[in-house]
């Protein structure tokens, strides 16, 4: 032949009539299929009706509430899913049964008294009357008191008011002032962020206990002692000899002179104990408090901050059943974060984006909401296997400190997604819809990430999740997992390209299969009736299809693309290869403007 | 130098069968634009097209209907003529009108006329 000629890659064994695209990265072309279905994986609670590890179509709210439980992982996801998207979207769950031997998430908020200076007050009743409000990845209650009311009082009304409502995140319980909220799951998840307010904001010397951090024993050595919390730290010097009294002390101390998501106090005759209290306005994750400590020996630190959840889901009846059906989900909203778990969906992702299951065109996202240290340091993209990065599947949403679980984000991300019919649709900037129901909560100011982190995480292959200048949570960066070979492949970090080739592949498969579908093949001699067709009109047929998705912005220049379409008869006598241009249109990211000053 | 004898038609990507004639006509609004100073400017419009393909009527069915109304149904009705070397596609194409005729003297025709809003070259 005259020209170069890729032999489209078919996998041995595909008999079947039918249309298959193949994309390379290499040269020219790529594969893909669009739909408007998102599908969300998550925990179904126990009396919930589904059938676990099926997929289901789901259709409102009470629905998600009969077939989940109202208060699962699932129906709050839905309940995102469809403030986000209330029409437009198919949504379809997964609901997987939560770890039988795991362990559920306990986070602990004690009332007590107001400290004063970093010392912690004895009080056991308000001295006046307040509101405390108490938030559960968004969602939760107020209740009020007035002056001498007990502490336990309050814990009780707290509780009361919490058990009011069915679909409540997590578990109250309650022992004296002390109340304890479980996760509806067990499992190693994230969910959300704690957040305890004062209207008075302390003046009624009201407060509410996180946690607590134990000095013990004298130090060997000199070193540091850092309190991570969350995205935030703080670190002391822990001098030799240093009592536990006294790092209990500079802890403290040091607390006492920033604003940090946590604040600190201790008894006025120092222990070592040093107690955590939960900061008027603040979402923090209890459990992402810790403390560590560096060159230090012999003093050790210990954070008590509640009880982490442990167990990961069981997917492979899941995905076999996914993947025993011919229905592809464009957007798909993991909530696990496991390298193992994210390694075998990514593995069922891609062999179900091969050219011989139809290439399905799935996208998976997750979002992670750990500090910028941290999701360096795991670089998730890197440690799966297969690599997200060899991908263009898998936008990786990093919303660090959201008081939202990372999953509430990534179910709207799915809708949003799965809805849009602009398929080429650039995503930055795409605002996080919520209410009452299902709240969006803005990253507190002190604890977004910066633009530095930022710009660090898209280097990383993250797109990074803050607040937008309108006060919105958005995504500030639409991109994927994919690491590009060279110029020619970039566009692929962009989620926008990767759906558009996978529209392409789609709308080709049904352009080309209604105009050919149970034609016979010319090869020597002009077809001269309907019932034939040349390579010729094939060629004719996949310009024709360019052109049109150019007309519509979905291509990037067809008509200098038009010399390149060739199609030939190399293989079998029964099969046409065609080579093609996929050209989706870049994303527009970046102006630089160099500016002359006169 | 050789000149092309016949225009080959398909419509889709399907041969147009018996077709005997075909023809289609670019037109295009053009004006002059004459100024009282003395000078004089033109200015054209956009293009529209017109196609014509007259076939022999074949004894049982009319297969280039099928292949019109099908070509309707699934989206776009194309034509595409290849002259020479180089094919040219009709996009859109809506049909105006169909005709048939016969002198009863061996020749029944069957003429199908319609307009397209814009020719793209494939080839």
């Amino acid at each position: 032949m005259a020209e170069p000629f890729s032999i489209a890659s078919i996998p041995s064994g595909v008999h079947e009539p039918g249309v298959y695209i193949t994309l390379r990265t290499d040269g020219d072309p790529g594969l893909s299929a669009p739909n408007n279905r998102c599908l969300i994986l998550g925990y179904l609670a126990s009396g919930g009706t589904a059938t676990a590890d099926q997929p289901i179509r789901v259709l409102s709210q009470d629905q998600a509430d009969v077939e989940f439980r109202s208060y699962s992982m699932l129906a709050h996801a839905y309940a995102a899913a469809k403030r986000q998207v209330p029409v437009g979207c198919e949504i379809w769950c997964v609901p997987l049964q939560e770890p039988s031997s795991g362990t559920a998430q306990v986070v602990n908020v004690e009332i007590v008294g107001e400290p004063s200076a970093g010392v912690v007050s004895a009080a056991t009743t308000a001295a006046a009357a307040d509101t405390m409000r108490i938030k559960y990845r968004g969602r939760g209650i107020a209740v009020s008191f007035k002056a001498g009311d007990a502490f336990t009082d309050i814990a009780l009304a707290a509780k009361t008011a919490w058990d009011q409502f069915d679909n409540m995140p997590a578990v109250c319980g309650r022992s004296g002032a002390a109340l304890t909220f479980t996760a509806r799951h067990k499992g190693a998840f994230d969910d959300g962020a704690v957040e305890v307010s004062f209207d008075s904001k302390g003046a009624s010397g009201v407060a509410a206990k996180l946690g607590t951090i134990t000095f013990s024993g004298t130090a060997g050595t000199t070193g540091s002692a850092t309190l991570m919390m969350n995205a935030k730290s703080a670190q002391i010097t822990i001098t030799s000899g240093d009592a536990e009294t006294v790092s209990s002390t500079g802890l403290v101390n040091k607390l006492l002179t920033g604003s940090y998501p946590v604040r600190a106090a201790q008894p006025g005759t120092p222990t070592g104990v040093v107690t955590l209290y939960y900061a008027n306005g603040r979402p923090v994750r209890p459990l992402g408090v810790s403390i560590a400590l560096t060159s230090v020996t012999v003093q050790t630190a210990t954070a008590s901050v509640g009880t982490a959840g442990a167990g990961v889901p069981t997917l492979t009846a899941a995905l076999t059943a996914l993947g025993s059906s011919d229905d592809a989900y464009k957007a798909w909203s993991l909530f696990y974060t496991s390298t193992s778990e994210l390694s075998a969906t990514a593995t069922h992702i891609e062999t179900e984006s091969g050219v011989a299951e139809g290439m399905k065109g799935q996208h998976a996202i997750f979002c992670l909401t750990n500090s910028a240290a941290a999701m360096a340091t795991a670089n998730i993209p890197t440690a799966t296997t297969p690599r997200l990065d060899s991908s263009r599947r898998y936008p990786i949403l990093w919303a660090m400190s959201a008081a939202n679980a990372g999953w509430e984000l990534a179910a709207r991300y799915a809708a949003e997604i799965a809805a849009e019919n602009y398929v080429a649709r650039n995503f930055n900037g795409m605002q996080f819809i919520g209410d009452d129901s299902a709240p969006v909560v803005p990253i507190h100011p002190l604890d977004r990430p910066t633009r530095g982190e930022r710009n660090d995480a898209i280097g990383l292959r993250h797109s990074p999740v803050s607040v937008d200048s309108s006060g919105n949570m958005a995504v500030i960066w639409a991109g994927t997992s994919y690491k590009p070979k060279g110029f020619k492949d970039a566009k692929l970090v962009k989620l926008s390209a990767s759906l558009t080739l996978d529209y392409y592949n789609y709308d080709l498969n049904n352009t080309l299969d209604v105009q050919f579908r149970g034609k016979k093949l010319k090869a020597n001699s002009p077809a001269r009736t309907a019932n034939s067709v040349t390579t010729r009109s094939l060629e004719e047929a996949v310009y024709r299809w360019a052109r049109r998705l150019d007309d519509a912005d979905l291509f990037d220049g067809a008509e200098a693309k038009r010399d390149a379409i060739k199609a030939a008869i190399v293989v079998s006598p029964t099969r046409v290869d065609v080579t093609a241009i996929f050209a989706p249109l870049a994303d527009l990211d970046i102006i630089a403007v160099s500016a002359i000053l006169e | 130098m050789n000149y092309a004898g016949i225009i080959p038609v398909r419509i889709g990507a399907s041969t147009a069968p018996s077709v005997r004639q075909v023809q289609y006509n670019k037109k295009v609004t053009t004006k002059i634009h004459k100024f009282s100073d003395g000078t004089a400017g033109g200015s054209e419009g956009r293009p529209e097209y017109d196609w014509s393909l007259t076939c022999s009527c074949d004894r049982d069915k009319q297969a280039i209907l099928d292949l019109i109304e099908d070509a309707k149904a699934t989206g776009e009705l194309t034509i595409t003529f290849d002259i020479g070397s180089r094919s040219h596609m009709l996009v859109g194409c809506l049909v105006s009108g169909e005709s048939y005729s016969s002198d009863n003297d061996g020749t029944a025709d069957l003429t199908i006329t319609g307009v397209a809003p814009d020719l793209i070259r494939v080839r």
